[in-house]
């Protein structure tokens, strides 16, 4: 699960994340080969791409006879989940992590989260 | 015979009821955050062991039936009364489901923690960054600071970039001392142990006061050891920099969260002088963390000894 299997995990998302729209694993691998030192074989692409699609992280669209990846959320979505379990403390579970400062209650950091999102939502429109 | 479970139940009670109170009630805890932490755990693992020893006399005892089991070669259950033998099962029954539905309500949360936890490391490893210069360290991107850690082989250390720019480089420094003494003490296994005592026993005074003792002693311990590396000026500045989190965003202004615990920290960061604990401390923190674990122990299992001996 970690080592190079991590790692190609997190590089396919962050291709498939810039990218425009759903990617072929043939333009997934040009890509990831663009600025690598060791060419990645074609096998071991669409081998991860597919663990990622069982897990949930892409969506895969049939295109032809391959298929076409996309992320199934966007990379501020799941950066916003984290900061949730990061500031608050759940009921349903102990507590998973430790926290330099405290945890807030939870509907404080949805508002928080909420309002940052909108700010800069605004930022970018304006 | 009687005065063993007699002890046993005592100790118990000593130890479920009266060990956290006057625990909570030693003076100045937080001087020596370390020591009041291996006292509390002791106390903990006391308490547990009476409960479970009281729980396994009381299935052994005769006549009820797991006495029974035990002894069903030497055929002992012939020598008391029908009436009892059902009476007895009866309440056997009784006390399984008990501890039964304890479990089946404690253990899934447990369960839940752990993969929750796991969820959490996984979305951090596709999303955060790795930080230049320290191997231990993920970055996310987000603009509220925020600092924590938990137990994972590699990067275990998680920072926002809301953190990295509110922060001068000491003060991260100290929060990465801080985190370090966490993964290092395993006080994410401490916090995950004392969840569950608390969600099988919630009643017991000494789970309930460790419970709400317990994660600020850790909190301090970790403190301890970041002022001594970076410095308690720098630690504190970083402390109120990261508290201020909510007022940083401007969503909540003035109703921010109660800091009280927090509050509490940079207290006592300002104010004592940290000395090392004296040996008479010492020496009365291990007698106790002896007794509290040793005494339970010892007299359950000599009360189970002496029954498979009584019919």
């Amino acid at each position: 699960m970690a080592g190079l299997g991590g790692a190609l995990e997190r590089s396919i998302m962050d291709v498939l994340w810039d990218a425009p729209g759903p990617l072929r694993v043939r333009e997934l691998l040009a890509k990831l080969n663009e600025d690598a030192d060791k060419a990645l074989a074609y096998n071991t692409v669409q081998t991860v791409a597919e663990r990622l699609a069982q897990k949930g992280l892409l969506r895969r669209t049939p295109d032809g006879t391959a298929f076409r990846y996309a992320p199934t959320r966007a990379r501020e979505e799941y950066a916003v989940e984290l900061m949730l379990d990061a500031l608050t403390e759940s009921d349903d579970h102990g507590s998973i992590l430790a926290r330099f400062a405290e945890a807030v209650p939870p509907e404080d950091a949805r508002h928080l989260l909420d309002a940052l999102r909108r700010r800069t939502s605004d930022d970018q429109g304006a | 015979m009687i005065y063993l479970v007699i002890s046993l139940v005592s100790t118990a009670v000593l130890l479920g009821c009266l060990a956290g109170p006057a625990l909570d009630r030693l003076r100045r805890p937080a001087a020596h955050p370390g020591i009041a932490i291996a006292c509390w755990f002791a106390a903990l693992a006391g308490t547990f062991i009476a409960d479970i020893g009281i729980v396994a006399v009381a299935l052994l005892s005769p006549p009820a039936p797991g006495h029974g089991l035990l002894e069903w070669l030497r055929n002992c259950l012939p020598h008391h009364g029908d009436e009892a033998i059902i009476m007895a099962a009866a309440a056997s029954l009784a006390l399984l489901t008990a501890c039964c539905s304890r479990l089946a309500r404690s253990l899934p949360r447990l369960r839940r923690a752990v993969r929750h936890r796991r969820r959490h490391w996984e979305m951090l490893r596709l999303v955060a960054k790795e930080h230049g210069r320290h191997d231990d360290v993920l970055v996310l991107d987000h603009p509220i600071p925020v600092a924590y850690s938990l137990p994972a082989r590699e990067r275990a250390i998680v920072v926002s970039t809301g953190t990295q720019e509110t922060l001068t480089p000491e003060e991260f420094g100290a929060v990465l001392v801080h985190e370090r003494t966490h993964l290092r003490q395993r006080h994410h296994t401490m916090l995950l142990m004392l969840d569950l005592a608390y969600a099988l026993l919630p009643w017991l005074p000494t789970v309930r006061r460790a419970k709400k003792t317990l994660p600020l002693l850790l909190e301090m311990a970790a403190d301890d050891a970041a002022a001594r590396a970076c410095g308690r000026r720098t630690l504190v500045d970083a402390l109120c920099r990261l508290a201020a989190t909510p007022g940083v965003a401007g969503a909540l202004g003035a109703a921010g969260p109660s800091t009280g615990a927090l509050t509490e920290r940079v207290l006592r960061l300002e104010s004592a002088e940290v000395v090392k604990p004296r040996r008479v401390v010492r020496a009365a923190a291990s007698a106790f963390v002896a007794v509290a674990v040793a005494t339970p122990l010892l007299v359950a299992a000599a009360t189970i000894v002496q029954l498979s001996d009584i019919c």
